[in-house]
């Protein structure tokens, strides 16, 4: 396992600090919002790989979220094993992108763009009027998720589940973005016609980042449908889509540090302003624009400009180098 | 090592290439001159497979290849470089050029998410040659710059750095002189000789005369998607039809 | 029945027409896509709503102010928010974002400016039904039609016929050029912006009658004309409009034979289907495919 002597001390230090605040959390509030910012972190770590690594735009996310959810859910009814649904979740998901990735592969951004949230929206309507997923009042007394014998009845044991998945998720994420795959993703995003000309087989890859982005997202919404117990078409609508994305751009793409940034400061947001739900899609549409206008890489990238000016202002020569 | 047998296109009405055939032969330097508009870089998109001939074909070492695709193309052994430089711009030098070197590699998805022992091995040895060919072109020091902070000169140079990590038979580089100082071109010339002398089979479109008389063997030239002439560095350069094109036809040229 | 279908067809399809007018003005214009013409449908129906209803002004005078309104307002975006962006040499796909991002604020404005609950939009004749060839139909149905196929020509004229609109195509088409030969790309960049939210706000006043006003109308529509922008040709003018009444007809026609709750389906389905066998749409509209 020499992995895990390469994983940093810091990494392992901050992995200590959540289990302990696991344990140590009398009010399971803090349990529940642990447990969401690890569902978005897998989402949004996964539509970075489209996105950020591979330049592809999804505006219609929510539906391999929602395939994970429901699929799972409807199956753990039928008395399906939790974590054989997880799988056939993910496996549904997988159908689904590489149906829309197969013509999206042509397309260029916006029209992209526009294709992911025509089948994302098929895919509501399809959960919020089908009697299979029980139209708007969706899936309810959905059973928890057992692992190794172990019921995940409360919301701590799925708590410690959870931080387990998100290292598990990232760690996946980090061996493909560091690897040849990584490099034909972001050749793609950089220059097609460049990668191309080089030998990378664009549809291909193009395709694999979407599979790719669709299996973390699907497994999120898994863990979503099994730890609230409830699913409904609310849940992945655009809006849900467009928060994944919120959550990206304000994180900042491309790399592993922002989703996680991004993912866990939205929710928290998203958390403390449940009070003021009217204004919450505001908040959203402003942190958007204000991400394009003035964060284009995000609050990540914009950390990253504010040490590489703090290092260059010292004298040090700055080497510049993408941090991926 | 490569024919253009007879090829046209046609972008709607316009003709862009008009019944070109010509052959470069192994180990060669050829180059390919013409007034601007003559269809030089459309040629190349041909060969690169970018455009499919309307008609005509192309062979690689007698193999056809007309109509494939451009990365179907670079696995038969075409690499080139571009007019406008197409650096992968936000990525590293050295992630530049070990893009260069993707077709080459035997690793998938699969192998890179459990990294086995041969996948460890790939990547390490794929750094070492990475960095062999960032010395061949005097990049090694810069390896961790991001490539938009390298100088423009230094840009040409990484773009020929990774189409070489393709480890390509056949070099297609497009006026990568342009916007050169004298200096940069006597290197670059150097260069070109350089990659030559491995056994690499070199095609370059050119507006630099000096530096297209210096360094090919034999030269094409074509006007208003014409051939007008072939021949040696000499002969064209006596060539009254050559002459009459680049005077009457656009002005470049050094 | 099926006259009262026709015209329903008819109505929306319009709708859908103007709409997709505006996205193919914008994309033929500067080759960027919006996402916030159903939203400013919205504003705009909100806005005449403010005007005839509670401020009690004649009906065309709040068409026509309502229109200029959304016209400066259009402009505005363009000059403050596109421009910014694209001068930061951004991908064109933040354009795109940020064009839902302002969907969102219009649209949360609007909520916060008129409640979430729909408003009936009052009848312009002063009559509610008129009874032709046995079915019974609102005026403003007709209304809706005759005043989108009204624009249409104007819009038509204006582009082909007379100075500005000929600027406007040239600007489209080669923004060096034209401003070498003098045209200001950028007033004209503006107009087409301000020119589709303009025709966004008329679609939602037209629509106001027969529908009714809320917040809801907003994103459904908008994501929908894109189906009948799409199915006519995207950056096609005459295709927008033909992409609306076919839309229109198919959805109209579907949900009353086929199935009502699945309408949306269809109508997202045929976009889908459209975008992945014919991007181009039916009248060939410039799709820059990669």
């Amino acid at each position: 396992m020499k992995f895990i002597k390469k994983i940093k001390p810091e990494i392992w230090g901050i992995l200590f600090l959540c289990l302990v605040f696991l344990l140590i959390s009398k009010n399971v509030y803090y349990i529940t919002l642990f447990v969401f910012c690890g569902i978005y972190i897998i989402a949004v770590s996964g539509l970075d790989v489209l996105f950020g690594y591979s330049g592809q735009i999804s505006l219609g996310h929510a539906m391999f979220y929602a395939t994970g959810a429901y699929t799972s859910s409807l199956l753990a009814l039928q008395g399906v094993p939790v974590w054989i649904g997880i799988f056939a979740g993910i496996a549904v998901s997988i159908l689904l992108a590489a149906v829309v990735a197969i013509p999206a592969s042509k397309l260029v951004h916006q029209f992209l763009a526009l294709l992911t949230i025509a089948v994302g929206n098929m895919v509501y309507v399809f959960l919020s009027k089908a009697k299979v997923t029980g139209a708007m009042t969706g899936v309810k007394n959905i059973p928890d998720l057992s692992i190794f014998g172990i019921m995940l009845d409360t919301k701590l044991k799925f708590g410690i589940f959870m931080l387990v998945m998100i290292v598990l998720f990232l760690f996946i994420k980090s061996r493909i973005i560091n690897s040849s795959t990584g490099r034909a993703l972001m050749a793609i995003r950089e220059d097609v016609v460049a990668a191309d000309g080089i030998g990378i087989n664009v549809r291909k890859y193009k395709i694999l980042a979407f599979i790719i982005s669709a299996v973390f997202t699907s497994f999120a919404g898994s863990m979503y449908a099994h730890f609230v117990g409830y699913v409904s078409p609310d849940g992945f609508t655009g809006t849900q889509s467009i928060l994944l994305l919120t959550m990206l751009l304000f994180g900042g793409a491309g790399n592993m540090v922002g989703p996680i940034c991004g993912a866990v400061v939205i929710t928290i947001m998203n958390e403390t302003l449940q009070g003021f739900s009217t204004y919450k899609t505001l908040i959203y549409g402003i942190v958007i624009l204000l991400a394009i206008l003035f964060m284009p890489r995000g609050v990540f990238g914009l950390v990253q400009d504010i040490i590489r000016k703090i290092k260059s202002s010292f004298g040090r020569p700055v080497k510049k180098n993408a941090e991926n | 090592m490569l024919k253009i047998d007879h090829v046209t296109m046609q972008f709607g009405g316009l003709t862009a290439i008009d019944d070109v055939s010509f052959e470069v032969n192994d180990g060669t330097i050829f180059g390919l001159i013409g007034p601007n508009g003559a269809g030089k870089t459309t040629m190349f998109n041909i060969v690169s497979g970018v455009y499919k001939p309307v008609n005509g074909k192309i062979y690689l070492q007698d193999q056809d290849i007309t109509g494939l695709k451009p990365y179907q193309i670079c696995s038969k052994g075409i690499a080139r470089t571009y007019q406008n430089i197409n650096l992968f711009r936000t990525l590293t030098v050295l992630q530049n050029v070990q893009i260069g070197c993707h077709k080459n590699l035997k690793s998938n998805l699969w192998t890179n998410l459990i990294r086995t022992p041969a996948q460890r091995r790939e990547e390490k040895e794929l750094v070492e040659e990475c960095m062999k060919l960032l010395e061949f072109v005097g990049l090694s020091e810069k390896a961790d710059y991001m490539s938009t902070n390298l100088a423009y000169g230094e840009q040409r140079h990484l773009e020929i750095a990774r189409a070489l990590a393709s480890r390509p038979k056949l070099l297609l580089l497009d006026e990568p002189a342009a916007g050169m100082n004298t200096t940069e071109k006597k290197e670059l010339a150097e260069l070109i000789r350089k990659i030559n002398d491995m056994g690499i089979t070199i095609l370059l479109v050119e507006h630099d005369m000096k530096l297209v008389m210096n360094v090919t063997g034999e030269i094409s030239v074509l006007d208003f998607g014409r051939k007008i002439a072939q021949g040696t560095p000499d002969e064209i350069q006596a060539n009254p039809e050559v002459i009459e094109a680049y005077l009457g036809g656009g002005v470049n040229g050094n | 029945m099926v006259l009262s279908l026709i015209i329903s067809a008819l109505v929306i399809g319009s709708v859908y027409g103007l709409i997709a007018l505006g996205y193919s003005l914008i994309y033929s214009a500067s080759g960027l896509m919006t996402f916030c013409q159903g939203e400013l449908l919205m504003f705009g129906a909100f806005i005449g709503l403010t005007f005839y209803r509670y401020l009690a002004w004649p009906f065309w005078i709040a068409l026509l102010v309502s229109m200029l309104i959304m016209f400066i307002l259009g402009m505005l975006i363009e000059r403050l928010l596109i421009r910014t962006i694209l001068s930061k040499h951004a991908q064109t796909i933040y354009v795109v974002l940020a064009t839902i991002a302002l969907g969102i604020v219009l649209k949360n404005a609007a909520q916060h400016l008129w409640g979430t609950t729909a408003v009936q939009f009052p009848t312009i004749f002063g009559v509610d039904f008129i009874n032709v060839m046995g079915t019974n139909v609102q005026p403003e149905a007709f209304v809706c039609i005759f005043l989108s196929i009204v624009v249409m020509v104007v819009i038509h004229l204006f582009m082909n016929k007379m100075k500005f609109g000929t600027s406007m195509r040239a600007a489209a088409m080669n923004p060096l050029a034209a401003r070498s030969v003098g045209i200001n790309v950028g007033l004209t960049t503006g107009v087409t912006w301000g020119l589709s939210a303009s025709l966004a706000g008329l679609a939602g006043i037209l629509l106001g009658p027969v529908q009714g006003v809320s917040i809801m109308m907003s994103t459904t529509i908008g994501t929908k004309a894109f189906a009948a922008a799409v199915v006519g040709g995207y950056g096609n003018m005459y295709g927008a409009i033909l992409g609306g009444v076919i839309i229109g007809f198919v959805e109209t026609f579907g949900a009353a034979y086929v199935t009502s709750s699945y309408k949306d389906f269809i109508t997202y389905g045929i976009l889908a289907l459209f975008m992945i066998f014919m991007p181009r749409g039916i009248l060939k509209g410039d799709v820059y495919e990669s």
